[in-house]
């Protein structure tokens, strides 16, 4: 689906990381692991094209509409207190596939969206101001928008930054259920990946270059593993 | 014969009273003088809206031999806006120039528009 | 004679009622951009560049041609300008928008005095800085212009609202999406530009970022979805302005200011019904 050869991925002053060669098949969950600084939401702006990668081709699947992606990104200071109902932001996941000349939600894009915000457990805010709700909820929220933009990729930056560790297990058993139930490809960039592992099928390690990509358990098995807490038992 | 005497007064006070009082379309000396400045600013920029109509406004008389402007101010004094006067037949240019009254129509002479005044005090 | 004999009187002229058409026009259209520049923190950029609408109104003045063909395309320029620079950081919003602010400013106001044949140069730069009576003398030349772009930005802002909201509340997103952000950014920009350029004639070049800023603030104190802060600054917007413009004409005081000095009783007023309501719901 996502095919990534010889990037290298930065600014133009400063190299992150270079020599990433990977690809994401449909239906995989693949995380994106590393320190600090390593590059890891570079890599996803340069794989959403918000980047230009500074070596290196990122290719799509040629039959995937590239406005067919779900991001959820690191949530901005600003957007905290920003004035906006959860129903406002969710029907915005649509903004991207929708023609200029047709700047107003039609039936069905309302629909769906109640649709996707129901399974999600967060319909009964749908009216209720996004600064209100909890973190957990606000992820829900910013997940839901990315569903409607795109049932079949999903793209996250740290989603489970600022979240208690319950809603950290709640989000990581949704996002497994997204995964296997309804078959949508996940590329995630986390720093509990101990949390998320038993659903993940693929790992990226960086650290100056691609240090690892492959599947979970040749991850736990490798010497990675323990920088990580994933360690084979 | 008393009680003819005071209807005379009394008409004759009617009458003088009537006289002092020249009615116009537009008396500008009780508005304020931003507005009057507005006012003013406007005749000169739109001047067929404000043809043909009685003006009495306040402000100082500029100029001199015939030629001369009413100079009028807004409430902050820093701007200020010239209406054209020309001055009819008996009608004399008074010796203070400052704070005068004038009153007189606005009208198109020789395709110029100007207010003809017929009275300064 | 009583206020409403008054109010009569003056509405008989055309200034007037141009005005106060005028007047509603472009605050509605400052209300809405108010909304998006606050809410993406760029209130800043609006002040700056009506610092270089003055200055480029000085270079009209000194050549004395119509400032609205200077003033309108420098605006828009480095309003594009601004506001490309700060999307891709090369630019540190505060400190390079006080230099261009002052620098215009001083750059207009020396021009005007050395060059300008007015006689009245005080004046012109006061009522240009404030705003005391433009909005009562405009031409006719100004006024289609005012309407006819006035109605291109409301226009605008509200068959792409959806699209406003969505670049303005996440960038990335709409970009990662297939939202063409870089072209609602410009064209953002560009409509900065003109609103300012006009909103200059109703209040002045010094106060313009209070008809862009209190509004909006008003409205976010009280309502929780963009729709309705959108809707709600407008109509306060408009609300303010109407009532300042009577009272500067009923008392004489400048247009400009008193239009910010009722938006900031506006504001004063909603904050108080926020804070009211945010107790009784305590309780």
């Amino acid at each position: 689906m996502i095919e990534c050869k010889g990037v290298t991925i930065g600014y133009p002053e400063k190299t992150i990381c270079k020599n990433i060669s990977f690809s994401i098949k449909k239906g995989e969950y693949v995380c994106i692991v590393g320190e600090n600084g390593c590059g890891k939401s570079t890599l996803l702006k340069t794989v959403l094209g918000l980047h230009k990668p500074l070596k290196g081709k990122i290719a799509f699947e040629k039959s995937f509409n590239k406005s067919s992606i779900g991001y959820l990104p690191q949530q901005t200071e600003m957007q905290k207190d920003f004035p906006a109902t959860v129903k406002e932001i969710v029907l915005s996941g649509f903004l991207g596939k929708k023609k200029w000349y047709v700047p107003f939600y039609t039936r069905q894009e309302k629909a769906k969206c109640n649709t996707i915000m129901t399974e999600l457990g967060v319909a009964e805010f749908a009216n209720k101001s996004f600064k209100e709700l909890s973190g957990g909820q606000q992820q829900r929220v910013l997940l839901a928008r990315a569903l409607c933009s795109s049932d079949e990729l999903l793209i996250m930056d740290e989603p489970t930054n600022n979240l208690d560790s319950k809603s950290i297990k709640l989000f990581y058993k949704l996002i497994a259920k997204l995964n296997k139930e309804n078959g949508i490809t996940i590329l995630m960039v986390t720093h509990d990946l101990d949390k998320a592992i038993k659903d993940v099928t693929n790992v990226l390690y960086l650290k100056d270059e691609l240090k690892f990509a492959g599947t979970r358990d040749a991850f736990c098995a490798s010497e990675y593993a323990k920088l990580f807490g994933v360690e084979e038992e | 014969m008393k009680r003819f005497f005071v209807i005379c007064a009394f008409c004759g006070v009617m009458f003088l009273s009537g006289c002092g009082a020249v009615s116009v379309d537009h008396d500008l000396t009780n508005k304020k003088a931003s507005m009057v400045y507005t006012i003013v600013t406007n005749m000169n920029s739109s001047p067929s809206a404000y043809a043909n109509k009685s003006y009495k406004i306040n402000g100082d008389i500029e100029g001199s031999l015939g030629y001369y402007s009413l100079i009028v101010f807004d409430d902050t004094n820093c701007c200020s806006a010239e209406l054209a006067l020309v001055l009819d037949n008996g009608v004399t240019c008074p010796k203070k120039k400052t704070n005068v009254t004038v009153i007189g129509e606005y009208v198109q002479i020789d395709g110029q528009y100007c207010l003809k005044v017929t009275k300064i005090s | 004679m009583n206020i409403f004999e008054e109010l009569k009187y003056y509405f008989q002229f055309d200034f007037v009622k141009y005005a106060i058409v005028v007047g509603i026009l472009i605050s509605l259209c400052c209300a809405m951009l108010g909304v998006t520049l606050v809410l993406k923190r760029y209130s800043m950029i609006g002040d700056g560049l009506s610092h270089v609408a003055f200055g480029a109104m000085s270079v009209a003045m000194v050549l004395t041609i119509a400032d609205m063909y200077v003033m309108l395309p420098v605006t828009i320029v480095v309003a594009i300008l601004l506001i490309r620079l700060t999307n891709q950081g090369k630019v540190k919003n505060d400190s390079a928008i006080a230099m261009l602010s002052v620098g215009a400013l001083a750059f207009g106001y020396l021009i005007v005095n050395i060059f300008s044949t007015s006689s009245n140069i005080s004046g012109d730069v006061c009522t240009t800085l404030f705003g005391s009576t433009s909005i009562l003398t405009l031409n006719n030349f100004d006024l289609w212009l005012c309407i006819i772009l006035t109605i291109f930005v409301l226009g605008y802002f509200i068959f792409f609202h959806n699209k406003i909201f969505s670049v303005t509340f996440d960038e990335g997103f709409s970009k990662a999406t297939g939202v063409k952000t870089a072209v609602y950014n410009n064209i953002m920009a560009m409509i900065i530009g003109v609103v300012i350029v006009l909103a200059m004639k109703l209040v002045g070049s010094l106060l313009i970022s209070a008809l862009i800023v209190f509004p909006a603030l008003s409205a976010i104190r009280l309502f929780k979805s963009y729709k309705s802060v959108i809707i709600f600054a407008s109509i306060i917007s408009v609300i303010n302005s109407i009532i300042g413009i009577l009272v500067a004409i009923l008392w004489g005081t400048p247009v400009g200011s008193t239009i910010v000095i009722i938006n900031i009783i506006a504001y004063f007023i909603c904050w108080c019904v926020e804070v009211i309501i945010r107790e009784t719901r305590k309780a």
